[in-house]
């Protein structure tokens, strides 16, 4: 089995903010996400950003204390300047849009530049590679293994679809393929799989969450407050489904204490070693919800 | 016995002289030119050029104002003034005051709205022969959202000279397939006005008769090179030596080619390029790559990457009119004895992410299971529309055009491939948004260039021969 490098990670719903946006990071900072993404490079304009990285460690302190993981995204054009500017010990770790392996390289050692400069400790900041074009999903494996750092993979639905001049539809879902391909560079690497903007399928937000979830995702990106409460808990698993892992691990467990490979649960299917190992999964990212739950200080709208 | 010479040059513009090395022009409007380092003002004046340009580094913002025409504001105010100097009486003078101001109305009410691009390296005169102005034209979106987005700035969206300033390019939404071996059918075929004619040398060709449509596919592509249509021949991997040496000549505008794997890609190019030096043709023959075997589709993404002739990709197997029309009970019509892909949704998405990597298009074949003349046999009197719905969903799944063999065909390919306009409002307006300065996410920018582009843009510097 695949062990996950970052099992704790739980980052179901990541609010994109301008750090030139005040109000908005006031929201943010009341919105329950699990983290809060400062826009340096995906909705910043070039003109814009010298700005935008000024007005960065303001912002993270504002965002400090609402127990949401403070994230930025670069600029990969730009990415010396706007690591520089948002190499802060509250600052949890940078999403940036790469294509090829030398540039994951290269947002290693900037950052371990700048973990070294700020006197950090080596490996402070993670990674999360957001891959928005055809080429970046299909090397979608070695980027995942080009960095320790990296922790998810972050499928840009439009992004591959601009590549391709289709805009996302509601009646074919064109992007599944890059979908099950980015899921399996993921977990074939130990990282989590992420979506950005979930457009594609149709179908409302809570419905496209579950899609998503059903098909190896752990969280998404959005641009609204009102959102993260649909993505936390969208990416949640179920009560059902906790319950339903508990009874195949405890009849499992009670089935090798008593020497069988397997047991029959009171439905008829089969609760063995494969579905022990599914089940442990929905058990340990059902406490990772949970402790990161724990840590928010703020209201949740979440359950 | 040498064809004729065709003249298939593209003229460059004027700013073309003004490019430094290795600097790509992605976007034009008016006098100003976007490319990969900078914004260049180019204007011929009095057969004068005044040429400026600012860096993508120095420029400080983008700025939208909407102003009255203050010209038509001061022609309204000096015919009422002259009115009332000059006095005509009575009726004429009612008349004339009332059209000076109904002018100066309308200079008000019919404001012009223009983006200025404000640089703090320009003086304040310099600074204002940067406004861009009839900001509700494609060509400026483009020029706006290469300026806005360092994503657009990549060489490889570069248009090529000939598509600068020309909104949408018709691609490769139809190609109709007709065997060479048959010169009376060639007229028919154009006559269907597909946006490529493709003469074939292969498949429907009996192999009897190869020799004679080898003799006849030269007299066929100088024909149809005046056509509305692009010329392509499809050529038999197993002799393509004797097909190249038949079919390349000026005119000929691309080969589809069975390829199931990327080196016969460089033997292919080896053989074009001293055939092109020889006959002098004008603009390199391009090529549409025809996967038909398991060993070709899995191929597929180093096949597009194997040469920059490589224009399309043809995916050979499995009808688009299978499963993209929905009507199940009908597909043993529709496909014949062929069995569709066994996974769809993989294998399409897999080649399309292939196909995109390399920014080619993507082609698949649409009632080619179905003998000519009789689609309403096989399809039943709503065969045009079934095969534009096949088209419209083919195209979601990432298709570009497709390989026909009926003339019908081309009208379903014509109404169902482009991008519909109501998605083209859409993404002019996100270019919209994006020029007003509300946040628009890099990726999104780019999804909306490439609809209103009409399909993927092709490499830097492939026109070049």
């Amino acid at each position: 089995m695949i062990r996950p490098k970052v099992p704790s990670l739980v980052r179901r719903s990541k609010l994109l903010v301008s750090p030139l946006d005040a109000a908005a990071i006031e929201r943010a900072a009341h919105s329950g996400a699990d983290a809060i993404v400062l826009d340096l490079g995906c909705a910043t304009s070039s003109a814009q950003q010298p700005a935008a990285r000024l007005a960065v460690p303001h912002a993270v302190q504002r965002l400090a204390d609402c127990g949401a993981d403070i994230l930025a995204w670069v600029d990969m054009a730009t990415a010396d300047d706007d690591i520089e500017a948002c190499a802060l010990p509250e600052v949890a770790g940078l999403l940036a849009a790469v294509g090829r392996p030398e540039d994951v390289a290269a947002l290693d050692a900037l950052l371990t530049a700048a973990e070294r400069s700020q006197g950090l400790p080596h490996r402070h900041f993670d990674l999360e590679l957001v891959l928005a074009s055809a080429q970046a999903v299909l090397d979608a494996e070695v980027l995942a293994q080009a960095s320790p750092r990296v922790v998810a993979l972050s499928l840009d639905e439009e992004g591959v679809l601009a590549d391709m001049a289709v805009e996302p539809s509601d009646d074919v879902d064109l992007p599944l393929y890059a979908r099950g391909r980015v899921v399996v560079a993921a977990r074939v690497a130990g990282v989590q799989a992420h979506g950005v903007l979930l457009v594609s399928g149709g179908g409302s937000l809570p419905e496209r969450v579950r899609r998503a979830r059903l098909h190896g995702l752990r969280g998404a990106l959005c641009t609204h407050p009102a959102d993260a409460a649909t993505l936390n808990e969208g990416f949640a698993p179920s009560s059902a489904e906790v319950e339903r892992a508990r009874t195949v691990r405890d009849a499992v467990e009670a089935a090798v204490q008593a020497g069988h490979g397997a047991a029959a649960l009171d439905d008829g299917t089969i609760a063995d070693l494969a579905t022990l190992r599914h089940s442990q999964a929905v058990l340990e990212w059902a406490a990772a919800v949970r402790a990161r739950e724990a840590r928010v200080t703020l209201p949740m709208a979440a359950s | 016995m040498r064809p004729p010479e065709v003249a298939g040059t593209v003229e460059r513009p004027p700013v073309a002289e003004h490019l430094l090395d290795g600097e790509v022009l992605l976007a034009s409007h008016g006098p100003f030119h976007a490319t990969d380092q900078r914004i260049i003002r180019h204007e011929i004046r009095r057969n004068r050029e005044r040429v400026e340009a600012i860096a993508y580094d120095d420029l400080d913002g983008l700025v939208r104002i909407v102003a009255p025409r203050v010209q038509t504001v001061g022609l309204g105010a000096l015919v009422v003034i002259l009115t009332v100097l000059v006095g005509p009486d009575g009726v004429a003078q009612t008349i004339f005051t009332g059209a000076g101001l109904v002018g100066m109305l309308a200079g008000f009410l019919n404001r012009r709205t223009y983006v200025e691009l404000r640089s703090a390296a320009l003086d304040a005169g310099a600074q204002r022969r940067w406004r861009i102005a009839d900001t509700r034209d494609d060509d400026a979106r483009w020029l706006l959202a290469v300026v806005l987005s360092p994503d657009l700035r990549r060489p490889r969206l570069a248009l090529p000279d000939a598509a600068v300033g020309h909104a949408a390019r018709p691609g490769l939404r139809s190609m109709l397939l007709t065997p060479a071996d048959r010169p009376e059918a060639v007229p028919a075929a154009l006559d269907a006005r597909p946006d490529a004619v493709c003469l074939d040398l292969a498949g429907l060709v009996h192999s009897t008769r190869r020799d004679m449509a080898r003799a006849l596919v030269w007299g066929e592509v100088t024909a149809a090179a005046k056509s509305y249509s692009r010329v392509f021949v499809r050529v038999d991997a197993d002799a393509l030596r004797e097909d190249l040496a038949a079919c390349v000549w000026p005119g000929l505008s691309g080969l589809m080619v069975p390829v199931d794997e990327p080196g016969a890609l460089a033997e292919l190019d080896a053989a074009l390029t001293a055939l092109e030096r020889a006959r002098r043709i004008p603009a390199p023959v391009r090529v549409a790559a025809l996967l038909t075997s398991a060993k070709g589709l899995w191929a597929a993404r180093e096949i597009v990457a194997a040469s920059p002739r490589v224009e399309a990709v043809v995916v050979g197997v499995g009808d688009l009119a299978y499963d993209a029309t929905g009507a199940d009970d009908d597909a043993p019509y529709l496909t014949g004895p062929a069995a569709p892909l066994p996974s769809q949704a993989h294998l399409r998405g897999r080649t399309a992410l292939a196909a995109a990597s390399g920014g080619v298009r993507l082609l698949g074949m649409l009632g080619t299971t179905v003998a000519p003349g009789h689609l309403g046999e096989a399809l039943g009197d709503d065969a045009r529309q079934r095969l534009t719905d096949a088209a419209r969903i083919a195209r979601l799944w990432g298709f570009h055009g497709a390989v026909t063999i009926h003339p019908e065909a081309i009208a379903a390919c014509a109404d169902g491939f482009p991008v519909p306009d109501d998605t083209l409002t859409d993404a002019r307006r996100t270019l919209d948004d994006a020029a007003s300065g509300e946040a628009v996410s890099r990726s999104r920018l780019r999804l909306a260039v490439a609809l209103l582009r009409n399909g993927p843009a092709p490499a830097p510097g492939e026109d070049e021969p």
